[in-house]
């Protein structure tokens, strides 16, 4: 890639910021050169950003039928899956599945809404009381 | 004594969050390397694509090496000594951190980049291997940091930094710091063994890997599975996102484009340079030619996302097999009339 090919797409995610990459000069001799974005890289990572909404989306929904705990929204909201949940909360991948269930999780003490809280970064209350997401 | 160092430590923006923290952690101590040249040193360049392991529900593809072993490598081949550690304990962790922020020692941190507010939305997900470098404590509980993939430095809050320097799951950092120890250092005699020694470990990597999905035969395993898509994935979503994730895993933050091979590219036209081996040089451009071949099949993979694509299960793997022949001749190269 010559330093003129790098390309500079300003892709918004990038939020203002510049990438470094290596790139070769007229000489032939690599040097470093920022980018602002590139479309590939922007449509394969908003394609993949698409699919964490819309799953984002329906488990909301699940979550507002009862068929789904708040914790699982917050779980995914936080990018996570159960057995990853689990590692951070020091406990058995099965116990976390057990609690995701909307009948488990609403009997659940205070105490565990207080640890996963703290585990997901949300308010004890907002992961309790399924209020949307701040 | 360690006061002055902080005076030369610099934040310098690099291509890769790695090989970044460790060329700026050793020119902090005088022994100035660029970043091209301790990712080179420190072997960074590898491809393997494992499809039983997923990441996020999706495969792993990598196309570097495992996170943690560039800062080692670079200095045990350089004969740099360097402090190593984890904590069990989250209190030890910290409190180990402040005390050598406050001996005026720049450290280097791993963490999981999805609790680091600083960095831009998108760029955050789960993922474990992301270090950086604490520069200070300030007084109002943050800490300064010189994240090398950023422009500019940044400023963390203490809570978010611990919560990213304990996170757990796969490739946990414990806690983990690291930052070399020797002052004044001078590299310059020790550079040709030390690349030498990089060069070779990629080398037997790519070529002669034991198991058929890493190096050279992981690129061609790639380009098979991709042939099975059709057959695994009826759902063309499932096969795009497929697509999508081996594309972000080459040109996301922190790879310097084409999955690296620019980056390696640079390392061996600097290593050429320096020590005066032509064949460096040549392979330097060779690998450039590679990192434009990668780039090529990222365009057609967004093409096939965007379903501009007809017939993508013939060229796109066919693509990859012409990569696969590309990069083996370069580290035939490298072996034949280098190592």
């Amino acid at each position: 890639m010559k330093v003129v090919d790098v390309p500079q797409d300003n892709d918004a995610s990038y939020e203002g910021a510049k990438k470094m990459c290596y790139a070769l000069d007229e000489n032939g001799l690599f040097v470093a050169a920022r980018t602002s974005g590139w479309h590939v890289e922007e449509t394969v990572k908003s394609l993949a950003w698409k699919n964490i909404e819309l799953d984002l989306e329906r488990t909301k929904v699940r979550v507002s039928e009862g068929k789904s705990s708040p914790l699982e929204y917050f779980m995914k909201l936080r990018q996570m899956d159960a057995g990853l949940l689990a590692e951070n909360m020091q406990i058995s991948k099965w116990r976390v599945q057990w609690h995701l269930r909307p009948l488990v999780f609403n009997k659940l003490k205070h105490k565990w809404i207080e640890r996963y809280a703290n585990c997901l970064e949300v308010p004890a209350d907002v992961l309790q009381k399924r209020a949307e997401p701040c | 004594m360690l006061g002055i160092e902080k005076a030369y430590f610099q934040h310098r923006q690099a291509a890769h969050c790695e090989s970044g923290v460790t060329s700026n952690l050793l020119c902090g101590v005088g022994a100035v390397l660029s970043e091209a040249m301790s990712f080179g040193i420190g072997s960074g360049l590898f491809f393997i694509h494992v499809p039983w392991v997923k990441v996020m529900g999706l495969p792993l593809t990598s196309y570097r090496s495992f996170p943690g072993t560039i800062f080692k490598k670079t200095c045990q081949r350089l004969e740099i000594d360097y402090q190593y550690q984890t904590y069990r304990q989250k209190e030890k962790g910290e409190k180990a951190l402040d005390e050598f922020l406050a001996k005026g020692q720049p450290v280097g941190v791993r963490s999981n980049i999805y609790w680091l507010p600083y960095i831009p939305q998108q760029f955050r997900f789960q993922f474990n291997g992301h270090n950086l470098v604490v520069l200070q404590k300030n007084s109002d509980d943050t800490y300064q940091i010189s994240d090398p993939v950023l422009e500019n430095t940044s400023v963390c809050s203490a809570h978010a930094l611990s919560k990213a320097r304990f996170a757990k799951g796969a490739l946990a950092p414990k806690g983990l710091i690291y930052f070399p120890q020797n002052k004044n250092f001078a590299i310059e005699e020790k550079l040709a063994r030390a690349v030498r020694a990089g060069i070779k470990e990629v080398v037997h990597r790519m070529l002669f890997s034991p198991v058929p999905f890493a190096g050279i035969n992981g690129i061609r395993f790639l380009s098979k599975q991709i042939k099975k898509w059709p057959k695994k994935f009826p759902d063309r979503e499932a096969q795009k996102l497929q697509m999508a994730q081996v594309i972000r895993m080459q040109e996301e933050i922190g790879t310097g484009g084409a999955g690296f091979r620019y980056l390696y590219a640079a390392f061996l036209q600097e290593a050429g340079q320096k020590l005066q081996e032509k064949t460096l040089l040549e392979a330097a451009l060779m690998m450039s030619e590679v990192g434009d071949l990668w780039r090529t099949f990222a365009t057609m993979g967004a093409q096939f996302c965007k379903d501009r694509f007809d017939q993508p299960y013939e060229t796109i793997p066919e693509i990859l097999l012409k990569i696969a022949e590309y990069e083996k001749a370069v580290y035939q190269k490298l072996r034949r009339s280098y190592l």
